[in-house]
């Protein structure tokens, strides 16, 4: 099977290649790479591929993320497996919405040993997708999906990233061009699918519930106490709500448009 | 990392203000005193030399404010014969808010050409519309000459802070200089009160503007402090991540490989040089002394990156090829670099050399990388664990993978050559050395 690894870094790369060939059963696959998802749109045989690795956080080499490769390798044809570092806070959501808008095979962490990654090529070529406790944490819940429930209009994504840029209450959402009214509703809707992420995927301490802690908190003091956890949320998680291909997936949700290989996929995609 | 303190935010900006403030009021005051110069078409001839002399100590001393703020602007003044002396002054007063020549010169330029509309000895024969003009043009000069004094970053400095008297001093100026100007502006003279009284009224009580115009620069000082500190936060998540991109990751790997049944010794020395290079990389990037790093980027930063963290200047002299250091590597063939070269080097180090010197080419069809280390050393002990023909085996088997190798041969100091080739990354479709143009 030809194999690509999509990520910036070339060790990841010599990583699963090196795992693949230690081991008779699995030393005839072939494993090339790219560093960014560009180069993996350039790649002239991007079809005969079996198996993809890719990586979400292209920092290092490009502006396209994770999600571009992913949609990418869909259209094609290839199947693929999340390859990432899931472990950090700041890929969870990146993870949740790859798994949200595609159907990657698995979830391979950047830690995983030789013997795990020889196992999920064997899997995956088998014909069967990766199931690991891993994996099923960024699976869709029942019912809507985090991201969904965090972004259900795409115009949200303007108030994630003045959130993320701006500390003061008037000038989010000035820069977001909403009223403070609006912004005000926006954190008290998302605070509970904040604390709820973090709590799941422990990060830090989850955001401290404003009335339970002082009961006697003045409107104003209210709006603070909800607008400094989720500015701290909106920076960690920076990158992803900047990301140009997230958008276009949010607004393409929102249009109605099946995401680009509704109906190829298993059972319905929402 | 420390926090920042925002009153020394407010003191940089004001400061970073002011000298821009200066040359622009430099400019606004050349402007106003260029609208004097035209007034002067309405004076008798007969009054005309004692209107110009009076303006021309406000040119003179609008001419030594922008030499004193033109970088060797003082240099010019100083070939004038006999202006020794000035120019020693202005220099030692340069930069700093004290009472110099310059101050006064403009002080006395901005009340003399005052007095060429009104006051005690009035230039006669302006009709009125003309010496209401000139006169607003004149007070706006003081004006803007003094509005350097109300928003002087001295006001907002951290380490000499205005004592509470001068504090106090900043809220009278407006005050005093209305006094100043209304004193003026009386009508001492039949052609004074030629100038309407609403004119001169609006002139008199024009420095409560000042207020205005302070409260407004303390908001825009106070607004770029936070904007700062929103930028610090973004830009610490922003390091934060890309030392997990390259930094941590090198580290994941290097620990993944450690815990793996049987690691080679060698490569896991391997990889923590290139670890050491990652670092040393990361800095270069951080502190904008490179662009590229894990993304690919120039020969000479890898060098420097390699001398960095495993050369020893003491010891040894270190040199890489002029030709070479240009030389940019697409990410993949970088990244490769970063293993090899950081071997190459460190078996040199060992080889005991004073001298070693680096050279990389990229040529052929396919484009062939080639990296060459050359030391004076009088080589290696011949113990096995370092053995370059030993340590280097692991990376000789990679780097066959992509139909290289490495190659030793005696030089003419006497020490090795080690050529370690590759062939470059097939790339996509992406300009640049090192890259080929897919199909």
């Amino acid at each position: 099977m030809n194999i690509v690894v999509a990520d910036d870094l070339f060790w990841p790369q010599e990583t699963v290649r090196f795992a693949l060939a230690a081991d008779p059963a699995t030393k005839h696959h072939v494993v090339t790479g790219v560093r960014d998802p560009e180069e993996l749109r350039r790649l002239p045989d991007l079809g005969t591929f079996g198996l993809a690795f890719v990586d979400l956080d292209f920092r290092n080499t490009s502006g396209k993320s994770g999600l571009f490769a992913l949609r990418l390798l869909e259209q094609f044809d290839v199947r693929a497996v999340v390859y990432a570092a899931d472990d950090e806070d700041n890929r969870a959501l990146s993870l949740m919405a790859a798994f949200r808008f595609f159907h990657p095979h698995g979830l391979v962490s950047k830690g995983a040993s030789s013997a795990e990654i020889r196992q999920a090529v064997t899997v995956i070529e088998s014909g069967a997708r990766l199931d690991t406790p891993a994996m099923r944490r960024y699976a869709r819940p029942r019912g809507l999906s985090y991201i969904d429930r965090l972004l259900p209009r795409v115009g949200d994504l303007a108030i994630w990233r003045a959130l993320a840029r701006f500390t003061d209450r008037r000038t989010i959402a000035l820069a977001a061009q909403v009223s403070p009214r609006t912004l005000d509703t926006f954190l008290n809707d998302r605070f509970d699918i904040v604390a709820e992420i973090s709590e799941a995927f422990h990060f830090q301490a989850p955001p401290a519930t404003p009335t339970p802690v002082t009961p006697a908190l003045t409107a104003g003091e209210a709006r603070h106490a909800r607008l400094a956890p989720l500015h701290a949320f909106a920076l960690t998680h920076r990158r992803f709500f900047d990301d140009a291909e997230l958008e276009k997936l949010l607004r393409e949700r929102d249009d109605g448009r099946d995401p680009p290989t509704a109906g190829r996929g298993p059972a319905a995609r929402r | 990392m420390r926090t920042t303190d925002d009153s020394r935010d407010i003191f940089s900006t004001a400061l970073n203000a002011g000298s821009r403030l200066w040359w622009a009021g430099c400019w606004i005051r050349a402007t106003l005193l260029a609208g004097m110069w035209v007034t002067l078409a309405w004076v008798p001839v007969a009054e005309l030399p004692r209107a110009c002399g009076q303006l021309l100590i406000g040119v003179i001393a609008l001419s030594i404010a922008f030499a004193h703020s033109t970088p060797g602007g003082l240099d010019v003044v100083a070939r004038v014969q006999g202006t020794d002396v000035l120019v020693n002054h202005l220099s030692r007063t340069s930069g700093r808010a004290t009472i110099d020549a310059s101050g006064l010169g403009e002080g006395l330029g901005a009340l003399m050409a005052t007095l060429v509309y009104v006051g005690w000895f009035p230039v006669t024969g302006f009709p009125v519309a003309v010496r209401s003009v000139g006169l607003a043009l004149a007070v706006c000069y003081s004006w803007e000459a003094l509005l350097q004094a109300v928003i002087d970053p001295g006001w907002y400095s951290t380490d000499d802070p205005p004592a509470r008297a001068m504090r106090v001093f900043r809220y009278a100026i407006p005050v005093i200089f209305a006094g100043i100007i209304t004193f003026v502006l009386l009508p001492w003279q039949p052609a004074d009160s030629q100038v309407p009284l609403l004119v001169r009224v609006a002139l008199s009580a024009s420095p409560a503007v000042y207020y205005l115009v302070w409260a407004v620069f303390d908001v825009m000082l106070r607004a770029s402090a936070i904007a700062l500190r929103n930028s610090q936060s973004l830009w610490r998540w922003d390091i934060w991540g890309d030392v997990h991109s390259s930094v941590k990751n090198t580290l994941v790997f290097l620990n993944q490989y450690a815990e793996d049944p049987d690691p080679d010794v060698d490569e896991l020395r391997g990889l923590i040089r290139n670890a050491l290079v990652v670092v040393d990389d990361f800095r270069g990037q951080l502190i904008g002394a490179q662009v590229g790093g894990a993304g690919g980027g120039h020969v000479s930063d890898l060098w420097n990156s390699v001398v960095r963290a495993l050369g020893n200047t003491h010891k040894a002299q270190y040199a890489l090829d002029d030709a070479s250091a240009s030389m940019e590597l697409s990410a993949t063939d970088y990244q490769i670099a970063q293993r090899v070269l950081p071997d190459l080097f460190s078996n040199a180090m060992k080889a005991g050399a004073s001298q070693v010197g680096a050279k990389c080419s990229i040529e052929g069809e396919p484009r062939v990388i080639r990296v060459e280390v050359a030391d004076n050393g009088a080589g290696m002990p011949a113990v096995g664990a370092v053995n370059p023909q030993t340590s280097l085996g692991v990376l000789r088997e990679r780097l066959r993978e992509r139909n290289g190798g490495i190659e030793h041969s005696r030089n003419a100091t006497g020490g090795m050559t080690a050529v370690a080739y590759w062939h470059a990354d097939r790339g996509v479709g992406l300009p640049g050395i090192g890259r080929v143009q897919g199909p």
